[in-house]
């Protein structure tokens, strides 16, 4: 008989359904906020514990949602926004100025305060006419109204034509992950970008004496030909990405070949802050974009679920990227 | 309040029990799965459907996976303040070198010496090795170094196998 592996031993953790004087507790407490207006709204020095936002996000601090209401208050009322989301080391490429934007529909929630104004000299046209900053992202994820955003997290600025039921997720340390709004965590249906400074060694994926081994990440056709069998590609092709071209491939990890110790089998990409991975089980979409003197720019796709649906999904928004001139990657968040 | 108004009001009062009444008992399974604790399952459980409330999704909208996902997020949050609170009290050495071949495969006392750890070890034992949270994932969540997150883990796998140890 084989040994139990931890994740076998762990999985026999079993949760008990709730007894029926616990659900009604919580059913009472539930229906008295849906009762009261006034603890359904943005009454979070009271409700510091629970989750305002609808993407249940991580949690924020008190004083960082307090702030961050108060915020939208200040952007309804004069019209200006200070974008205070308590990362004061990154507000520097938030480009917070004086506008007269109409991103902010709802008021209730502290998740809209996430989406900076556009910074232009206050002229109102430019300003509905210009993709929104996306600001970086550290710990909540937000909500995206269909619209047109720019970001220079991975150092090349992208602008994206985002569409409905998109969120923006991590959006530093040279990443950035836009997932389905209904994602349920990292690698469910979600788009990573990341600058790649290292591929994965196509030849030897999962870790070899606890090490991740990876080859220099300037050469996909050089990478997809080593792929071990485990990696199965297909529907290679070369596409158009605003007059960018990319490389486009789907992968499976097949799992009865390599060896998962994890969902995240493979680290596929890293910039040496952080990586994509590419999980068992699920299909992934892979663009590598070329960035001339610099790293390349990797985008990958996961649809676990429903991948199809995502992907096509996935497809339109990555179509749709206007690439700005290639920078390097960034260095640190 | 006008008429309509007590009438959209007293609609969306009803699909919000409607939801919970389909949805809670999963919601909690899940979160209790992963706690160990009823008392923080039943909040966190709680908290989940108030998120819902107080989303501007209509409650036909809302899905178990994304309650599922708030209680999720909350459980990521209760273990990120143990951690920080753990950090500040004491530093454990770390033996990575456990032997998984000296564990029982009894379910009965696995599910016991499961229950036997805390909530920050069954929390982060359970989003690694059911979730499939990477180390760097959790660290990302946690605010702490891969390493101190590959500390923990081996800190609660450690404390499982004392556990199984203890039970025989």
């Amino acid at each position: 008989m084989n040994e139990p592996t931890f994740t076998e031993l762990v999985r026999q953790a079993e949760g008990d359904a709730p007894t029926t004087d616990e659900l009604a507790r919580m059913r009472r407490h539930v229906l008295t906020v849906a009762d009261r207006p006034d603890l359904r709204t943005a009454d979070i020095a009271e409700l510091p514990s629970i989750i305002p936002d609808p993407e249940g996000s991580l949690m924020t601090s008190r004083t960082t949602r307090l702030v961050a209401a108060l915020a939208a208050a200040v952007l309804l009322v004069v019209g200006i926004v200070a974008v205070t989301n308590g990362e004061d080391d990154e507000i520097d490429t938030i480009n917070p100025t004086t506008t007269t934007t109409t991103t902010t529909t709802t008021t209730t929630t502290t998740t809209t305060t996430s989406l900076a104004p556009e910074p232009t000299d206050a002229d109102e046209e430019a300003v509905s006419a210009g993709p929104l900053p996306l600001e970086p992202i550290t710990q909540v994820p937000i909500r995206l109204e269909a619209d047109q955003y720019v970001v220079d997290t991975v150092g090349t600025e992208l602008v994206l034509d985002v569409g409905e039921r998109w969120t923006a997720h991590r959006n530093t340390q040279g990443r950035l992950v836009l997932g389905d709004a209904f994602t349920q965590g990292p690698g469910d249906n979600d788009v990573v970008f990341i600058r790649a400074a290292r591929l994965i060694d196509p030849t030897q994926p999962t870790r070899v004496d606890e090490e991740w081994r990876y080859v220099d990440a300037g050469d996909i056709d050089t990478w997809i030909d080593a792929a071990v069998p485990g990696i199965v590609i297909d529907d290679i092709r070369t596409v158009d990405l605003n007059g960018t071209t990319a490389t486009t491939f789907d992968v499976v990890i097949d799992d009865t070949r390599l060896e998962c110790i994890s969902k995240g089998c493979i680290r596929f990409a890293t910039n040496d802050l952080t990586y994509a991975f590419l999980g068992n089980a699920d299909r992934y979409r892979v663009w590598y974009v070329e960035q001339g003197e610099f790293e390349p720019l990797v985008i990958v796709a996961s649809g676990d679920r429903s991948p199809d649906e995502f992907l096509a999904r996935a497809d339109e928004l990555v179509a749709n990227i206007e690439l700005g001139t290639p920078r390097p990657m960034p260095e640190s968040e | 309040m006008g008429a309509r108004q007590t009438a959209d009001h007293g609609r969306q009062e009803s699909a919000i029990a409607d939801l919970f009444d389909r949805e809670a008992p999963e919601v909690f399974r899940y979160v209790h799965r992963r706690c160990g604790d009823r008392a923080l399952a039943e909040d966190i459980t709680q908290e989940a459907f108030v998120a819902a409330v107080r989303s501007d999704l209509a409650p036909g909208d809302i899905t178990a996976g994304w309650l599922i996902r708030v209680a999720s997020n909350r459980l990521i949050d209760v273990l990120r303040r143990q951690t920080n609170y753990e950090r500040k009290i004491r530093l454990v050495p770390v033996d990575d070198d456990l032997d998984i071949a000296e564990m029982t495969t009894n379910s009965i006392r696995v599910r016991e010496a499961l229950d036997a750890l805390t909530v920050t070890h069954r929390i982060v034992l359970t989003m690694h090795y059911v979730d499939g949270l990477t180390v760097a994932a959790l660290a990302d969540h946690l605010d702490r170094s891969p390493r101190a997150v590959e500390s923990l883990i081996t800190r609660a796998k450690r404390r499982l196998r004392d556990e199984l140890g203890g039970a025989s």
